[in-house]
């Protein structure tokens, strides 16, 4: 059995019956049991419920019923709730707290079939760009033990990575799924804005937060996008007027930007495989175009002034009254608060929360929020210029490949490690990463920007690279 | 916070506050916010009421309850 098959490879061994999906299910388990202490990918993992569901979907199978994913493990980041399971965002704060609810996606997977498989880590409440800020202890990139695997999706990257699940939800406010995709060598796709419902899935930043996954390949990343989209009207901002109109037509060849700027303090390996891969997409008939994009630290700062004062602002629930945990040692409303809060969120959260507290607070004639919005206009209005202009654009995945668990990164250099992600995020685009080569031995990834509604277009871009290019198929020795 | 906590949270602050400080640098006059990345309009809801789901289930997330309201330290003083 090989733990690197494509969703299609499972679903034809499924249907085919060469295997069936206990056996399946049991041989992924036993390689988690095997190898998840080394990497700590996995946050909780029910055995027994797995095999039950498992056999569900035998059985289903044999009444001639089938999903899209009948039978196939998916695991989820541990900031989607699932009824029943632990969600703890990897928080001491919620490290109890049990969901009495599904998300929409969690929903969406398990009506297509596809067997809970458990919860993976992240950085406490997806803030963080190296998953070390988890209250379950940091992910090991399968790569290399002794490096990161990035964040805040480090522990669904780094269980693709290393062969645990075929796929595994994530969520993007600033590059949380394509930075840790970039690090681990899979597929890391964050779809547009309101294309995915946010329903269930613990907030962060509101208007920057996007469901999407952690796959091997593009196509797979197709699949799971067509299984968890569409409007939920329990998600306000879950696009209501979706229709096939709005999608930006899938064509080829394209017209691809590329902001040469970009790369000017990349370290030159790094460059070549960028280069490289921008070969590789004019090989495949592609024509590219010479683009200016927005200037990354100004673009950088204005994403953590909004993603911080927007955090600030969702985190207030956390009080310890209604859901997880509660101080002991209290004796004023106020104190309750304030305790809980000290002791349960970790120093990553209490930095940005008060940051965000601050930035909010702040009464000067034009305060920082107000400000960083005004920036997020003019980011906004030169990808909408640049869409004119390209159908795509290719950039970086992250700076550098995955750094060392004992290297001391200070917040600001640690936050720069988003500077080619956010603008993503801060104009609602889709964006996908993919591998693109390996440097001293450990992966790096490419990001294909697409105009909103492109989800289809950079998907199918991305799918071509890869059937010309084997970076995707490479795997790390555990 | 401890004191300790505190003073590296401080030190880390001016960090963050002296890196995001440049963008008052770029003239905006003239820009309207952007708060939202795609345009929703005015949301409307039917008014129409509905079950609130678990009700007893959500409360059994509660580290203290009584008789269905959730139970916390004084907040009135007399």
């Amino acid at each position: 059995m090989d733990p690197y098959q494509t969703l299609e490879q499972l679903r034809q061994l499924l249907e085919s019956k060469q295997i069936s999906a206990e056996e399946l299910c049991r041989y992924f388990l036993d390689r988690i049991a095997q190898f998840d202490q080394q990497t700590n990918c996995f946050v909780s993992v029910e055995p027994e419920q797995v095999l039950a569901e498992a056999r569900g979907a035998d059985k289903t199978r044999d009444q001639g019923i089938n999903g899209q994913l009948s039978g196939i493990p998916v695991a989820h980041k541990d900031n989607f709730c699932v009824r029943g399971q632990r969600t703890s965002c990897c928080s001491n704060l919620l490290r109890t707290f049990i969901s009495p609810y599904d998300a929409t996606i969690v929903k969406n997977i398990s009506k297509e079939g596809g067997i809970y498989f458990g919860k993976t880590n992240m950085d406490e409440f997806a803030m963080g760009t190296s998953n070390q800020t988890s209250t379950w202890g940091p992910v090991r990139n399968p790569w290399d033990l002794s490096r990161v695997p990035g964040g805040s999706s480090g522990g669904s990257a780094a269980a693709v990575a290393a062969g645990f699940v075929p796929v595994a939800t994530g969520s993007d406010t600033g590059g949380s799924i394509r930075q840790p995709a970039s690090f681990c060598g899979v597929t890391g796709f964050k779809p547009t804005y309101g294309r995915l419902s946010r329903y269930g899935m613990i907030a962060f930043a509101s208007s920057l937060d996007q469901a999407g996954t952690l796959t091997r390949t593009a196509q797979d990343a197709a699949t799971m996008f067509r299984i968890m989209q569409g409007h939920d009207p329990r998600d306000a901002t879950s696009e209501a007027s979706w229709s096939d109109d709005k999608r930006v037509s899938v064509k080829h060849p394209l017209t691809i930007g590329y902001a040469a700027s970009l790369l000017n303090d990349l370290d030159s390996e790094i460059v070549a495989r960028i280069e490289g891969s921008r070969e590789t997409l004019e090989r495949l008939g592609n024509k590219f175009k010479d683009v200016e994009v927005f200037d990354q630290d100004l673009a950088l700062s204005s994403y953590y002034i909004i993603s911080c004062a927007e955090a600030s602002s969702n985190l207030a629930r956390f009080d310890g009254i209604r859901y997880g945990t509660r101080t002991k040692s209290a004796s004023s409303i106020q104190e309750l608060y304030e305790n809980t809060r000290s002791q349960g969120f970790g120093d990553e959260v209490k930095r940005r929360l008060l940051a965000g507290t601050y930035f909010l607070s702040t009464n000067s004639p034009e305060n920082y929020v107000q400000k960083a919005q005004k920036l997020r206009r003019m980011v906004y209005a030169l990808y909408q210029e640049l869409f004119q202009k390209v159908d795509v654009v290719l950039a970086p995945s992250a700076p550098s490949t995955a750094f060392r668990l004992d290297e001391q990164l200070d917040s600001t250099d640690m936050y720069r490690q988003d500077r080619f992600t956010v603008p993503v995020n801060l104009c609602g685009l889709p964006a996908v990463s993919i591998p693109c080569g390996l440097v001293n031995g450990l992966p790096i990834g490419v990001q294909l920007i697409g105009p909103q509604y492109g989800d289809e277009l950079i998907l199918d871009v991305a799918y071509r690279f890869q059937s010309e290019t084997s970076w995707h198929l490479h795997r790390p020795k555990l | 916070m401890s004191d300790a906590e505190k003073e590296t949270i401080c030190a880390d602050l001016e960090l963050i506050l002296e890196y995001v400080d440049q963008i008052h640098t770029v003239p905006t006059d003239g820009i309207d916010p952007l708060v939202h990345p795609i345009d929703i309009g005015h949301l409307r809801t039917s008014d129409e009421p509905e079950t609130s789901a678990h009700e007893n289930l959500n409360q059994t997330e509660s580290v203290k309850t009584a008789e269905g309201f959730y139970v916390v330290p004084k907040v009135i003083e007399p």
